[in-house]
């Protein structure tokens, strides 16, 4: 074999050359595209995760396999980083990518081996790309105008994004919740989406058909005094960082006394500060709470702690009180309920409290959770998510994840592009067409044909996850898209549909960025040569007692 | 991590150490063998003839049990897919609190089931799918079956119609002892207006070595392992002051010094802080307080005054003790040491402390009526002259507890799970007071309607729901084999007896039953568990063996969603077991500590 220089320098380096590095990174590539393939689609099937601490974990969401899986691979490294890049533009569509990756690979390795040069079918890589994408432009459904997008066809996206994750009946019922919980954050159609805004809360309970929108907030910790209101109507809502407990002084400081009484005194003195506040809230409390609002509750939520004396103090005048809320939550009560939080309580007045119609505490064995719901337009909601045990839990947290990300690129895209597979066949055609073939010149056509056959891959693999023949679908799906409109693959009947017909709506932005990124990543592995490992690292021998 | 070179033709993409296991073969099957032998081992232990197991934990800690929640918790099952199931049947502990070992039969028969289908070569999704059919068949059939429901919450004959099936399977022989307990325990701490706000919590149980099960008894108040710090142990028809804070003197949150100037400023100052504690608890006795209960430490000095003025002081370190026992004698803790204003003070009719055993405990507890009126009798209406005015509020405890003896700390253990479970089971009456016929009764009958609704079903999926309506026999057929009985006779005698009947009525033909037994038709038929030698069915509905619809409801949806989780895997991708200590346990919830 023919060593390389590398060799000659660092005896121990580990290296792979030519051919060989090329075989390598083909093969590494069609690796990974096995482990992932039969998870695409609604009828993909799921994987079970076990760590190293024994936990388990259920997904077919591409993105949490790979960032799960300790990948060691270097070439699967990169395609896994790719992934995780789409998952950051585009929040979906890391499964489709690490596919046309691999096929890419697997097509171009075929010309590679008939002797031609791998930069002459990157060439014809990136013509097809650019081709591509002009041809994306065009076959997207473009929104225009004011006609923003209906509620309707919001929720085709989101089912078709969450029936990838979730079984069809539990994605349909998240579908709504997702749509609305956007809908309600994104009132301001000038302002850009947060979705920060809608918090995700989970609570082991029931199973996961139980999930729902809580038009509201919902925290998990209670009230921390067993004396307070559990369920209070119509309550103002002070949020508050304030801290009500006993602070120590910064400086070494101590107190000096010599009787009992002096020493009453001091421990007197040193809760009158505290005290003073809770006088405050309670003043308020009672200002607000009179004559025609008497039976209102109060609800105070504190980002900072409450001592017990204190929350004895505050149970005693009937005020529901919780404490060190979490930041983000303080954020998102002033959008639930309005109000505004306070970080002083010198000057509380009427105005600073938010309003909401219900607040309870829900009790689940040792955990405890507190609703604060019927609150006039919100602009912050929670999707609840519900589920026997925690990789079920976890699983539709990854979901509603990506739904939320679908909707908001919808409504920000204005564009949608018709899904089950109709892009992919439909772009292939585009891409053979003797016109477009012949602006590109020279061999670099075979890396255009080669493009345009690895599209294939995403609608054959659909085929093959719903236990369809592969080949009888795409012969079927070439002849019914003849006269250039879309068509995809039914999986309940494995025949031909129209996906906006159905519904079945992809992410403009989600094809964009995978056209790009599978190009740019097949290319880069196409152009590697040489893969060596020769760090500092690997300069001590493999296994230092074998030398001896 | 590092990134390494691959040198062989196969690309390796895992780190070291990584089990990836692929197809129907290595996953389905595999993982299908698994459930079964956990199942193997549980499934002895179902029924009222269920065997005893033995095991020991990690810690050595020795467990005699036949409670599946128990036994599946100490194994520390480890494999992924038998975890699935273990995780489902935790889940019905949570959720409603028996049937867990339901939940694992049920599962890893249903799986068990779906590997004959599979081996027919259907397609794994098909056999989910005709499970959920089969699902949704099988509840909407269980809302047919519901032939009794608890009506009064407060009498105790009324809940003993649940509670007894429910002991029955963990203590078989002692059901009639126990559920007596249980009934009389759950009826005093059922809420008077609203029987849906029961709380588990508000039954406890105290074990008490020695002594026969027949000694248990119920007490109307709490029972403390404990005797109180002072040397007075009774009081009667005492006003309670219960405090949060160390009944001691004041501490200054910031480091104090005593400032002395001379050796009579030293003097001054014990006696000045003796004076202060006399004058707090002098106040304290004025007010009429006769016991103390302390969250914390009682200072010696307030011992010493406590015992001169013959008050009784009890330490109860649990702060959730402690709320529990303000809610008994009906007062608030207090934060700070003082004379609690009437609404802040409690009462109880008697606090003393007995030797049960040779263990000292502290028993608070309220009067019922009865005690009541006897003690105003016989002592000359001493009672009604001490008990103040407010007691009336607090007439009766709402915590009430069990104390169970017996002979060993293991029996202790497994009567407490059974009455444990006796108490879940009317709790989850409070939601749903609905009740089917046990003893198979039901999962026979509910196996006959899936079949039907096999037959109308289209494609397919009928087969999947024809192997789930199969699966519900494995219950009879444990029972049978746990008696001891031929179960495929019993099986084949159970389903003649509900084909016959062809009406989904209940006891449908109770008149013909009492002419001739062997002649027992219906949907209530099932299992007779006290047969010998010869498979014997039993009318379930008349020989009051009910379970509640809530328990089988949830035990059926998440033993066959498990199983439904297990089918749709195909692929485990297990990392190397991370050495070095195990992951210490949550310490609880984040906002827990005070």
């Amino acid at each position: 074999m023919a060593s390389s220089a590398v060799k000659l320098a660092n005896p121990n380096a580990e290296v792979l050359r030519r051919g060989d590095a090329l075989a390598m990174n083909i093969q590494s590539a069609r690796g990974l595209q096995n482990v992932l393939r039969s998870n695409l689609s609604p009828r993909g099937t799921l994987k079970l995760l076990v760590d190293g601490a024994n936990q388990l974990m259920l997904t077919k969401d591409g993105k949490v396999l790979l960032s799960q899986m300790q990948i060691t691979n270097p070439v699967a490294v990169m395609i896994a980083r790719a992934a995780t890049a789409q998952d950051d533009v585009a929040g979906d569509g890391t499964t489709g990518l690490v596919l046309l990756v691999g096929e890419l690979l697997k097509q171009a390795a075929v010309y590679v081996e008939e002797g031609v040069h791998p930069r002459v079918i990157t060439d014809g890589f990136d013509a097809a790309k650019a081709e591509a994408l002009k041809f994306l432009d065009q076959f997207k459904t473009q929104w225009t105008g004011d006609d923003a997008m209906d509620r309707e066809t919001l929720c085709s996206v989101a089912r078709t994004a969450l029936r990838t994750k979730l079984q069809d009946r539990l994605a349909d019922q998240m579908t709504e919740a997702v749509v609305d919980a956007v809908l309600a954050i994104h009132q301001d159609r000038s302002k850009p989406i947060d979705l920060f805004m809608v918090e995700i809360m989970k609570m082991q309970h029931r199973t996961a058909t139980d999930s729902k929108l809580v038009r509201g907030l919902v925290m998990d910790h209670g009230a921390r005094h067993p004396d307070m209101p559990k369920r209070q109507r119509n309550c103002f809502v002070l949020t508050l960082n304030v801290s009500l407990e006993y602070e120590k002084t910064e400086v070494n400081s101590g107190f000096f006394y010599s009787s009992a009484e002096q020493r009453d005194k001091l421990i007197e003195s040193e809760r009158r500060f505290v005290d003073d506040r809770l006088r405050k809230i309670v003043d308020l409390k009672n200002s607000v709470c009179s004559g025609a609002s008497k039976d209102c509750g109060f609800v105070l939520i504190n980002q900072k702690g409450i001592d017990p004396l204190s929350l004895d103090v505050l149970a005693k005048h009937g005020i529901l009180a919780l404490r060190r809320a979490k930041r983000r939550n303080m954020e998102r009560l002033q959008l639930c309920c309005g109000g505004v939080a306070q970080n002083s309580v010198d000057d509380l007045t009427p105005s600073v409290l938010g309003h909401a119609g219900l607040v309870y505490e829900h009790v689940l064995g040792e955990d405890k959770y507190t609703f604060v719901e019927e609150c006039d337009q919100p602009r912050s909601v929670t999707i609840l998510i519900k589920g026997p045990n925690g990789h079920v839990l976890q699983q539709i947290q990854d979901a509603v994840r990506d739904g939320l990300r679908a909707v908001k690129n919808a409504i920000e895209d204005r564009a949608l592009v018709p899904g089950a597979g109709a892009f992919q066949v439909a772009c292939r055609r585009h891409l053979l067409r003797p016109e477009f073939l012949r602006s590109v010149r020279g061999k670099a056509q075979m890396g255009v044909k080669a493009f345009a056959e690895a599209l294939l891959v995403i609608p054959k693999t659909i085929a093959v996850n719903g236990g369809y023949d592969p080949m009888d679908l795409l012969v079927a799906l070439d002849e019914e898209g003849q006269d250039g409109h879309a068509v995809g693959i039914d999986l309940d009947t494995g025949d031909v549909l129209d996906p906006a017909q159905q519904g079945i709506w992809d992410n403009y932005r989600v094809l964009r960025q995978q056209l790009h990124s599978c190009s740019v990543i097949a290319t880069n592995l196409l152009h590697v040569d040489e893969v060596m490992r020769a760090g500092r690292a690997s300069l001590k021998a493999p296994n230092p007692g074998e030398e001896q | 991590m590092a990134l390494r070179v691959p040198q062989s033709a196969g690309p390796q993409l895992f780190k070291e150490g990584y089990k990836n296991l692929q197809g129907l073969e290595e996953v389905i099957f595999r993982n299908i063998q698994a459930t079964k032998e956990m199942s193997e081992i549980t499934r002895t232990s179902f029924g009222p003839n269920g065997r005893n197991k033995m095991v020991v934990n990690h810690l050595e800690k020795l467990f005699v049990t036949n409670d599946a929640a128990t036994i599946i918790r100490e194994l520390e099952v480890v494999h992924p897919a038998a975890k699935l199931i273990v995780m489902a049947s935790q889940q019905q502990e949570a959720e409603a609190g028996d049937g867990t070992n339901y939940v694992i039969i049920f599962a890893s028969e249903l799986l068990q089931k779906a590997e004959a289908l599979l081996r027919m070569g259907l397609h794994p999704s098909e056999v989910a799918r005709g499970y959920e059919l089969a699902l949704d068949a099988a509840l909407e059939g269980l809302e047919t079956l519901a032939t009794d429901s608890v009506g009064d919450w407060t009498q105790p004959s009324e809940l003993l119609k649940a509670i007894r099936t429910a002991i029955a399977s963990k203590q078989y022989g002692q059901e009639d002892l126990l559920g007596r307990l249980v009934a009389e325990a759950v009826s005093a701490a059922m809420p008077a207006r609203d029987h849906t706000r029961f709380n588990v919590d508000n039954v406890r149980v105290v074990k008490v070595l020695g002594g026969a099960l027949a000694q248990s008894q119920v007490v109307h108040g709490m029972v403390f392992p404990r005797s109180p710090e002072t040397a007075c142990r009774r009081a009667q028809f005492a006003k309670v002051a219960v405090f949060a804070c160390p009944v001691d003197m004041g501490q200054t949150e910031t480091k104090g010094t005593v400032l002395l100037h001379n050796a009579a400023e030293m003097l001054d100052y014990t006696k000045g802080e003796e004076a202060q504690m006399e004058s707090a608890i002098r106040e304290l006795h004025e007010a009429g307080v006769k016991a103390l209960v302390c969250g914390s430490g009682i200072g010696d000095l307030a011992i010493h005054y406590l015992n001169r003025y013959d008050m009784v002081a009890v330490k109860c370190p649990s702060k959730f003790e402690l709320r529990r026992l303000s809610r008994v004698v009906g007062a608030s803790p207090l934060a700070r040491l003082g004379v609690p204003t009437p609404e802040e003070m409690g009462y109880c009719d008697e606090l003393r402390t007995d030797e049960i055993g040779g263990d000292r405990v502290t028993v608070i507890r309220q009067w019922s009526a009865e005690e009541l009126a006897a003690a105003a009798a016989a002592a000359d209406s001493e009672a009604s002259r001490q008990r103040p005015a407010f007691a009336d509020r607090i007439a009766r405890s709402p915590l009430v507890t069990v104390v169970l003896r017996g002979a060993t700390q293991n029996a202790l253990d497994d009567a407490e799970r059974a009455v444990d479970d006796g108490v879940n089971v009317v709790k989850s009456l409070t939601k749903d007071p609905r009740l089917v016929p046990g003893a198979c009764a039901a999962e026979m009958e509910l196996g006959r309607l899936v079949h039907e609704a096999a037959d109308r079903t289209p494609g397919l999926n009928q087969h999947a729901m024809k192997a789930f309506a199969q699966a519900m026999e494995v219950f009879a057929r444990t029972l049978g084999d746990n008696v001891g009985v031929d179960s495929t006779a019993l099986v084949a005698k159970l389903i003649a007896a509900h084909h016959s009947a062809g009406s989904t009525g209940s006891a449908g033909s109770a008149a013909g039953a009492d002419a001739d037994p062997a002649a027992l038709t219906g949907a209530a038929i099932g299992v007779d568990v006290d047969c010998e030698h010869e498979p014997r069915l039993v009318d379930a509905a008349k020989a009051r063996i009910l379970d509640p619809l809530a328990v089988k409801q949830w035990a059926i949806r998440y033993a066959t969603q498990a199983a439904l989780t297990v089918l749709q895997v195909d692929q485990i991708v297990m990392a190397k077991r991370a050495g070095g200590p195990k992951l210490p346990k949550q310490q609880g919830h984040w906002d827990d500590q005070d």
